[in-house]
């Protein structure tokens, strides 16, 4: 069976009333057969046919199904954010982004891998292990939306919700070659999403192509009394905007994105995909922004800062993780607190109680939130010159497992193209726009609060000059593991942690 | 920067093993001195911005859902009928 785009799924379930379920079935058996060597799902929906044929007659998906981030609650289905702590918690409730899909006739194929809490931008921080980038296996796919951009490059879903706080869409969508979204903060309701950030956190597709984004944008995005910081803004047409001309439109590359730092090949690429904008009657110019060494550091104080007040609710009681009691209060919510949660997650607590606490307060937290600030209003004030602004998506091409995470802050930095966004509530997109030494590369597309609909029709004009639709993920084979990924990868296996997909059918 | 990491520890209510204490203290010293960039700025008259968007506080109707607590407290790892069972007190 072919591997659809979700436009391509919606047309084909339209017309025939069993593609939905076979093609449900077929994933299904398609992720048992590849995924155990890219490792993108941590539970599956072994219902998804059966609720895919009962699903056939309701538009407009018909069935169609889709795979979610594991931060996202899904009802009847274990939802961990990829952590240990919250092992065995099954959500009594559907996320809003979820119901509306489901009501929207989308069936859930499975939950995907993730960093922990969306700790991490290479998806290795995960209580069930790594993912691995299915264009090469001795590669990250990028995080903190590992498995949901992975199984979606790798054809084991036609698209994916995931979720972005500094660039957990953007990042692994650049990493896998596929399109990622993320939305203005508020354009799609919060409820049912695993805090990790509440001022920045939002959910976004990933697919392998511009329409799915604005199919799925169109389905989640809109004010949800749920959620008091979803915005009542009215929503743009999305599809229609596939449709919109771009020409004479005003872009602007961000100087200080593409400069020092930025890697040679992806700087390359970069380039020939301005220059294909351009090609299409667009006066791309140069913008230069200030602030943008300070945003990287504004964004993990204030990050962790949130982080460690949202984490505070895992206390092994009401849900999750919950060993033996045995002491005082105190000491048995350490205990499952250091039992539960992984190392990046501690050290992101650590982090944000030091930036909270008395002493650290006004010269390290309130510090961030006033660069957030002059962000916000330098990236607004170019907006108001421009429609979107221009960047690549990542400085590096997919590092190795293990290349980025034995130093916390050479990690961080690979965020420095993707947090500006995030700090201003902006929404961005990431756009495949080559390869180089066989691992994609993508450029971002920044634009105005609430105007998707700008990225949307220029990521569409984009997506057509360079030839249709993402590829389906084909890994080289000429790099083998190494020695070093061999014993990763055994580790991974004897600890225990990779779990196999639970069999949980959604009441 | 001084870094107490039994205070922290004790903010934080987590538990760390004597191999992690000397790793997050490492991490945490790197990531610390990067962030050192903001306290040199001089950023008087500058507003905190604490969320994007800015939006209004806006409230939903002060209504009960009807969802079956017996549902919802299945979630729960040990519990007495409808009762969440914690540690003793100190």
């Amino acid at each position: 069976m072919r591997i659809p785009t979700l436009w391509e799924a919606v047309r084909e379930a339209e017309s025939d009333p069993r593609y939905s379920e076979e093609l449900a079935h077929h994933l299904l058996e398609r992720i048992r057969s590849m995924d155990p060597s890219l490792n993108s799902f941590i539970a599956l929906n072994d219902a998804a046919p059966e609720q895919a044929r009962s699903l056939a007659g309701v538009g407009p998906l018909h069935g169609v199904p889709v795979a979610v981030k594991d931060s996202i609650s899904t009802r009847g289905l274990e939802t961990t954010a990829g952590s240990r702590i919250l092992r065995g918690y099954v959500p009594p409730y559907d996320a809003t982004a979820v119901a509306r899909l489901r009501s929207a006739g989308a069936v859930v194929l499975g939950k995907t891998n993730m960093d922990e809490f969306s700790m991490g931008s290479t998806g290795e921080n995960s209580a069930f292990g790594p993912t691995r980038n299915p264009w090469d296996a001795s590669r990250v796919p990028g995080g903190s939306s590992s498995g949901s951009a992975a199984a979606v490059a790798a054809g084991l879903a036609p698209a994916a919700l995931g979720a972005d706080t500094g660039g957990s869409v953007r990042c692994p969508a650049s990493f896998t070659g596929t399109f990622g979204l993320r939305p203005s903060y508020g354009r799609v309701s919060r409820y049912g999403l695993i805090a990790y950030a509440s001022s920045m956190d939002q959910i976004g597709p990933i697919a392998r192509s511009t329409r799915d984004l604005a199919i799925i944008l169109s389905i989640v995005a809109g004010r949800d009394p749920m959620d008091s910081t979803s915005s009542p803004a009215p929503l743009q047409d999305y599809m229609g905007a596939l449709e919109r001309d771009v020409s004479g439109w005003k872009v602007a590359v961000v100087k200080e994105m593409v400069g020092p730092g930025v890697d040679d090949h992806v700087q390359r690429e970069f380039w020939r995909a301005v220059d294909t904008i351009s090609g299409l009657g667009v006066d791309v110019e140069e913008v230069s922004l200030r602030w943008l060494d300070e945003a990287l550091a504004s964004y993990y104080v204030i990050a962790s800062a949130e982080a460690s007040s949202n984490l505070a609710r895992y206390d092994g009681l009401r849900y999750g993780l919950s060993p033996q009691q045995s002491g005082d209060w105190r000491s048995y919510f350490a205990k499952v607190r250091g039992e539960g949660f992984g190392r990046e997650v501690k050290i992101r607590i650590m982090l944000g109680t030091y930036v909270l606490s008395a002493g650290f307060y006004e010269e390290l937290y309130l510090k961030a939130l006033k660069v957030r600030r002059l962000v916000t209003d330098e990236l607004s004030l170019a907006l108001k010159r421009y429609s979107l602004l221009l960047s690549p998506t990542m400085p590096v091409l997919p590092p190795r497992l293990g290349e980025r995470t034995a130093d916390p802050l050479s990690m961080y930095m690979m965020d420095v193209e993707t947090v500006p966004a995030s700090l201003a509530g902006l929404p961005a997109i990431s756009v495949p726009v080559g390869r180089a030494a066989g691992l994609p590369v993508g450029i971002q597309l920044v634009g105005r609060s609430m105007d998707e609909g700008s990225l949307l029709a220029m990521s569409a004009r984009l997506e057509e000059a360079l030839g249709g639709p993402a590829p389906i993920a084909s890994p080289r084979c000429s790099s083998p593991p190494s020695k070093y990924q061999v014993i990763l990868a055994s580790l991974h296996l004897s600890t225990g942690d990779k779990r196999s997909p639970s069999p949980t059918g959604i009441p | 920067m001084s870094l107490d990491l039994d205070h922290l520890k004790r903010l934080a209510m987590l538990e760390l093993s004597a191999d992690e204490e000397a790793e997050v203290r490492r991490r945490l010293s790197k990531i610390l001195e990067y962030l050192g960039k903001l306290r040199s700025l001089d950023l008087s008259g500058v507003e905190p911005m604490y969320a994007a968007g800015e939006a209004e506080a806006s409230y939903r109707p002060d209504v009960p859902e009807s969802r079956d607590p017996d549902e919802v407290l299945r979630v729960v790892p040990r519990r007495k009928d409808r009762y969440v069972r914690g540690p003793k007190m100190a």
